[in-house]
């Protein structure tokens, strides 16, 4: 049994919110404020912990000025056993197949805020009903109680929930293992030896001294006709046979309450971060423990004491042992903030929180295909998985985009880091996978703005089609490419050696590359051949070779001269990223002062433009005056 | 799975221990004899005869259940067949700590319909997005007109007429348009289908199936269902669903089932097929020899228990004496043999066979009150009553007292006069003020019926129903009138004559009804039906001439009550029912089973009301049906001949006590001869 899906209207930030649930492992991520966190407490609020925290609705979590919210849970995959326990609430569904019926629960919480006024607070009326629409009968608290959830708060003081007191957590663990069944030997035996100490504490001279003093002054306070006869006592001074049922329960809480747990017991002061560790190890054997019941963990934000070497354990952990795909022992809902967790996390298993919508990765939700999940479960590590958190995103190809565009985006007055946006280096081959993380597979009517992940992101692209100057056939002076039956297809469109005509039009391998274009995600291609050369022919000639520590016997005309630059590029071992270093280091010199922004866009060729002002959201690069010319342009 | 809890011998002893620690002083102890310990520690079907503190059995039982159940998610299921005994083991359960907890979840205690209702029929309605009100038959038929069924062709004629013109004529039945669950999956019951098609001619071009099909979904669709209707939707469900079964059984380790002799057959058919299984414990309670309901509503009682010889018998009585006993005894179908009397001796009683004539008839009432009067000086007994199987057509009951009225003791009544109304007469039966105004909107669509005014409107014409008769009254502006007229009936005092007839002639010529004999009596102001009837509306009492109040009823509204007295009235239903089972009752082959449908049913009838009383026990029988042979054998079974035909009852004549057995009566009428002349 797990929640399959969770339906919200007028919840705090959620309008009209839905999110289909896995039966195991739920990781979700998302920038602040996109809600995580309301769906931990809608769960929570509808089916309450375990845990002991005081869950309540107050008037904060109804949206902006409604009266009324709704949260909705359904759960599915319920045993027979499990759907006995509530019967009488079970919705019984159409199989897949439509020829016969299975068991689904839904709990329904409605909260009304009423003009009722007591304590000075508007009076808020709550339900909680069975039922796809709310039109079941009310759930008793016993139900309520079978389906609460343990739940983990971000920021908790684990240390006091591992100490001795009334909640510990310790002492329920115990209470409710099978080593201590109430008429076994275990409990028994504890008892006794609780009750042969008592009666040894009870003779001691000094209590016994200090119940004659009190008895004294007792004697002087009250009248002759009413004596007591006054005695200390304490739990435990009846014999075990003499004890009922409630009182054996009570003292055996008593001793348990006393107990706390700790890590070693010559390091009494432990880190909160292994506090943590432990307190998380007992809450899942006390869900162990509890298996015939329905097992949900809620944990928010677990990153907040771990580093992160532990962060990517603990997760690895709960996947391992308790999230197998096909057995899931337990239903798990994590939120986190943390690329590291998001990174160990399956890739189906996350749920990424925009805006309050939210978007699962789980195969069918988007356009990933099954051999993508095995790469990107690969290479999703934890330098990418930044981009689950971030508000655009720019997928690129190759070191030296990824060098250069943070460059270029500050030095235009636009660092990216302010926009909130990610630059992912994928290499040349996996942009697409990547790409279709952010594209939801969505079908007819569904396939509205709305429903998409309002993430900008730009995937550059180079054209790389070979100008046939490069052809040192052709030009042996500046060519160095020699055409190939291998490479016809990567030259621009001119006549081989028998005159055949051969190569790739533009507009053909621009729209193959744009394949991808299609939501909120854009592919941009370079205007010509690569970005080196795009730039050279678009101003930063003279800096790039400048980078290269010059080249000699440049010809006059731009093509010529264009190819003569990217030559060195491309001939010279590592030349690629070493140029991309120096001239990201140039343009900071050259452009650094806000009055060159505009004469640093100049210089830029189109297709990065573009790009920059769809992953930052703007009309507009310029700045003053020039920024009215390009809008008016525009 | 839940170790099943287990009931010990010593669990009883702790049990009764802690019972008679709590008992007030001047009550008995409880005791459980070795087949009652055996009943609680087992899971024995019972048959229990009247009397014999099935009652207290179960709720001892379940009592001991609560005191050791420890699941939290697990409970017991109780399933009744009327509220009246889940309310009754309800009030034993909730005096008792442990009891109380079986109250609520996860245990269940209510009706069978409740139970199906509750755990199979609404939750699928749930799930097919119906939001079902669950109406009785009369509701139901009152409601039927919610959906238009549209023209259809007479069979006969091939002429156009409505739909409701067939139902009007009841030869279509509001009442059988349930589903039914057949292995084609839910039909509509065959026999409204068989109805339907006995008047209509369907012409739609499809399957007449598809088509009733479609219009009860639209029946539901508004919230309106049969109660019946929720057993073709729990089979439906449990074909459809296989884990819901070992869900139910799961849930529900332990069964008892109480009335169970009342149980239908298709009640009892479902409820096996949900718990008769490895894993639960099932358990019935019930009297087969009372199984009255038989064939009520055309539904068959079940077999299982009713016919089951195998049943561990409670033949120990805590309510009658040896001598009632024994005459409850000679009258069981299931010949439970002889019940055993735990109650005090009584003092000697004479219980009376009282044979009146056509002339004599209506003083058996007065004459029984006699025989009360004379075994019970001080007035202690307090429950004293008079009960026939049937009123029927031939007025059987009323025949003994004019003033009996069935209507009182049927459920939802229909008043004579639209006075009748207004007076409040009816109003006990109904709750709150929407019922009052159904009511009255009722009475005045009755009055428009009566008057023949149709609803010129539409083609062809048609009475009005509520929906056409607002809209009419809208058309022609009289509506807040209406409204106005209706409210004072309601809010204000009974109306004097003189204002009564001004609201009916108001009313009169809103409507536009012209005078007739038939209406007048209708609207007749009928002060004097409420002056005398205000004690009547208490219920059917007979006030006797020498002060004693019997009431009057029939022998189902007495099932399982417990009275000082009962005096059973001969009624007819085809044939004679005391007459029919004279043998039986003269003792006459006992040992011979009873056979014949009737005569098994009236065996019963009369089983449940020879059963009741505590002390007294008397029948009046019809001088016609009764034969020497027979008065004889009855003297030796011990009843005492009153006979009423030869004397005027005043006179007292010889109660012979030297009539031996065999002996043969040479005079036919015999006299009464009161003790305190002998």
């Amino acid at each position: 049994m797990y929640i399959s899906n969770v339906s919200v209207n007028n919840f705090r930030i959620f309008k009209d919110f839905e999110v289909q649930l896995n039966a195991g492992l739920n990781v979700v991520v998302g920038e602040n404020n996109s809600g995580k966190t309301a769906l931990i407490d809608a769960i929570r609020l509808t089916l309450d912990t375990n845990s002991s925290e005081w869950t309540k609705v107050t008037d904060l979590d109804f949206h902006e000025n409604e009266k009324e919210f709704q949260i909705r849970i359904k759960f599915d995959d319920i045993s027979p056993k499990q759907a006995s326990v509530f019967v009488e609430h079970l919705t019984h569904e159409k199989t897949n197949d439509g020829n016969a019926r299975k068991s689904v629960l839904y709990v329904n919480l409605r909260a009304q805020i009423t003009n009722i006024v007591k304590r000075g607070n508007r009076y808020i009326r709550s339900e909680l009903r069975s039922g796809a629409r709310a039109d079941g009968p009310i759930i008793e608290h016993e139900i309520r109680e079978y389906l609460s959830a343990t739940y983990l708060r971000p920021l908790r003081d684990a240390e006091s929930e591992l100490n001795a007191g009334r909640n510990s957590r310790l002492a329920q663990i115990i209470s409710s293992s099978t080593d201590f069944k109430r008429d076994g030997r275990n409990f028994q035996k504890l008892l006794e030896e609780f009750i042969k100490a008592s009666t040894a504490i009870l003779k001691n001279d000094g209590l016994e001294a200090g119940e004659g003093k009190i008895d004294a002054n007792l004697q002087k306070l009250t009248f002759n006709q009413d004596r007591f006869k006054l005695t200390i006592q304490m739990l435990g001074s009846k014999s075990f046979s003499d004890m009922s049922l409630s009182e054996k329960e009570r003292a055996f809480r008593d001793i348990l309450q006393k107990l706390s747990l700790v890590l070693d017991a010559n390091k009494p002061l432990q880190g909160l971060g292994y506090n943590n560790v432990l307190f998380m190890a007992t809450e899942l054997l006390l869900l162990e423990q509890e298996k015939d019941e329905f097992p949900l963990l809620l944990i928010e934000e677990p990153e907040v004491h771990l580093h992160p070497q532990l962060q990517m354990k603990f997760l690895k952990f709960i996947r391992d042992e308790y999230s197998a795909p096909d057995s899931p022992k337990l239903q798990t809902i994590i939120t986190t903030h943390s690329p590291n967790l998001a990174s160990k996390a399956p890739l189906e298993s996350i749920i990424l929180m925009k805006e309050a919508i939210a978007f699962p990765m789980r195969k069918g939700d988007t356009w990933l295909e099954s051999e993508d999940y095995v790469f990107l479960e690969k290479f999703l590590d934890v330098t990418k998985s930044n981009l689950f958190f971030a508000k655009g995103v720019l997928i690129v190809e190759g070191d030296a985009e990824n060098i250069l565009l943070p460059t270029i985006a500050e030095l235009l007055g636009h660092p990216l880091e302010d926009y909130g946006v990610s630059i992912v280096n994928v290499g040349n081959t996996a942009y697409a996978r990547f790409a279709k993380i952010f594209l939801r597979s969505l079908e007819g009517d569904n396939d509205t703005e709305e429903n998409w992940l309002n993430i900008p992101v730009a995937c550059l692209r180079d054209i790389d089609l070979w100008p046939e100057k490069a052809d040192k056939a052709i030009d042996p002076d500046i060519g160095w490419k020699e055409l190939k039956k291998g490479n016809r297809h990567y030259w621009l469109p001119r006549k081989d050696t028998e005159n055949n005509y051969i190569g790739t039009k533009p507009e053909a391998k621009k729209t193959e590359l744009e394949e991808f274009s299609s939501q909120n995600v854009q592919v941009f291609v370079s205007d010509e051949w690569t970005l080196e050369y795009c730039l050279i022919k678009s101003g930063l000639d003279g800096l790039i070779c400048e980078a290269l520590g010059g080249v000699d016997n440049l010809k006059n005309e731009s093509e010529d001269m264009a190819i003569q630059i990217y030559k060195k590029i491309e001939t010279t071992k590592g030349a690629k990223t070493d140029v991309a270093y120096k001239l990201s280091e140039l343009l900071r010199r050259d452009f650094i002062a806000p009055n060159k922004r505009n004469v640093l866009l100049e210089k830029l060729p189109t297709y990065i433009k573009n790009a920059l002002m769809h992953v930052l959201s703007l009309n507009t690069l310029a700045i003053g005056e020039a920024a009215i010319d390009v809008q008016g342009e525009g | 799975m839940l170790d099943h809890v287990q009931i010990s011998e010593e669990d009883i002893d702790a049990y009764l221990a802690n019972h008679d620690d709590t008992l007030p002083e001047q009550k008995k102890p409880l005791e459980f004899d070795a087949i009652r310990r055996a009943a609680l520690i087992g899971w024995d079907d019972l048959q229990a005869c009247p009397g014999s503190g099935k009652t207290t059995l179960i709720a001892t039982k379940l009592m001991i259940l609560a005191r050791k159940w420890r699941s939290k998610y697990q409970g017991i299921c109780v399933l009744t067949h009327t509220n009246v005994a889940c309310d009754e083991i309800r009030s034993r359960l909730e005096l008792d700590a442990d009891g109380y907890k079986l109250l609520s979840y996860p245990h269940f205690i209510g009706t069978i319909q409740e139970f199906i209702d509750r755990y199979i029929g609404l939750p699928l309605t749930r799930s097919l997005g119906f939001d079902l009100r669950l109406l009785s038959s009369d509701e139901f038929e009152s409601e039927f007109d919610k959906i238009r069924w549209g023209k259809f062709l007479d069979r006969n004629t091939a002429k156009q007429y409505w739909f409701n013109y067939y139902l009007i004529r009841k030869k279509i039945l509001p009442t059988a348009f349930s589903l039914t669950y057949s292995d084609d999956g839910l039909v509509v019951n065959p026999v409204f289908k068989q109805s339907f098609e006995r008047v209509i001619n369907f012409d739609k071009g499809g399957s007449i199936d598809d088509f009733l099909l479609k219009k009860k979904r639209q029946y539901l669709a508004k919230g309106l269902a049969l109660y019946r209707d929720m057993y073709a939707f729990a089979t439906f469900l449990l074909g459809k669903n296989n884990n819901l079964l070992i869900s139910l059984r799961t849930r529900f380790p332990k069964v008892l089932v109480d009335e169970m002799q009342d149980t239908q057959k298709f009640q009892d058919e479902l409820i096996n097929s949900i718990f008769e299984c490895d894993n639960v414990k099932i358990q019935r309670f019930g009297d087969p020899d009372q199984a009255i309901f038989d064939n009520m509503g055309g539904e068959e009682v079940n077999n299982t228990f009713n016919e089951n010889d195998g049943l561990t018998i409670l033949a120990h009585s805590h309510r009658f004496s040896v001598d009632i006993a024994k005459k409850v005894s000679n009258l069981s179908y299931s010949q439970i043999g002889e019940i055993q009397a735990l109650a005090e001796p009584d003092d000697p009683h004479e219980h009376t066979v009282i044979v009146y004539d056509d002339d004599s008839r209506q003083q058996v009432l007065n004459v029984f009150a006699e025989i009360v009067a004379e075994h019970d000086a001080d007035s202690h007994w307090s429950i004293i009553k008079a009960v026939g199987a049937t009123e029927g057509q031939g007025k059987y009951i009323s025949a003994y007292w004019g003033g009996f009225d069935r209507r009182k003791s049927i459920k939802s009544p229909r008043p004579e006069r639209l006075f009748d109304i207004v007076c409040r007469k009816w109003w006990q039966h109904e709750e709150g003020a929407a019922k009052q105004y159904k009511l009255v909107v009722q009475g005045i669509l009755d009055l428009l019926r009566i008057a023949n005014v149709m609803d010129a409107r539409s083609t062809p014409q048609r009475y009005f129903n509520i929906n056409t008769l607002k809209s009419w009254l809208r058309d022609n502006e009289h509506y807040s009138e209406f409204r106005e007229l209706i409210t004072e009936w309601i809010l204000d005092e009974q109306p004097t004559i003189n204002q009564w007839n001004g609201q009916i002639d108001k009313l009169k010529g809103m409507l536009g009804i012209a005078d007739s004999d038939e209406i007048t009596n209708y609207l007749e102001h009928n002060n004097a039906i409420e002056d005398n009837e205000v004690e009547q509306a208490t219920g059917n009492v007979f006030n006797s001439s020498n002060g004693r109040s019997i009431e009057v009823g029939t022998i189902h509204s007495v099932k399982g009550e417990t009275h000082d007295a009962t005096l059973v009235l001969e009624t007819k239903n085809h044939q004679y029912d005391i007459e029919q089972l004279l043998n039986q009752i003269a003792g006459i082959d006992i040992e011979k089973k009873i056979t014949g449908k009737r005569k098994i049913k009236f065996a019963r009838q009369l089983y449940v009301a020879v059963s009741r009383p505590r002390h007294l026990l008397c029948l009046a029988i019809h001088n016609d049906h009764i034969s020497e042979v027979h008065t004889c054998a009855l003297r030796d079974e011990g009843w005492h001949i009153l006979d009423l035909t030869c004397k005027k009852h005043k006179s007292k004549s010889v109660h012979n006590e030297n009539i031996g057995k065999g002996a043969v009566i040479q005079n036919s009428k015999f006299s009464y001869n009161p003790r305190k002349e002998t």
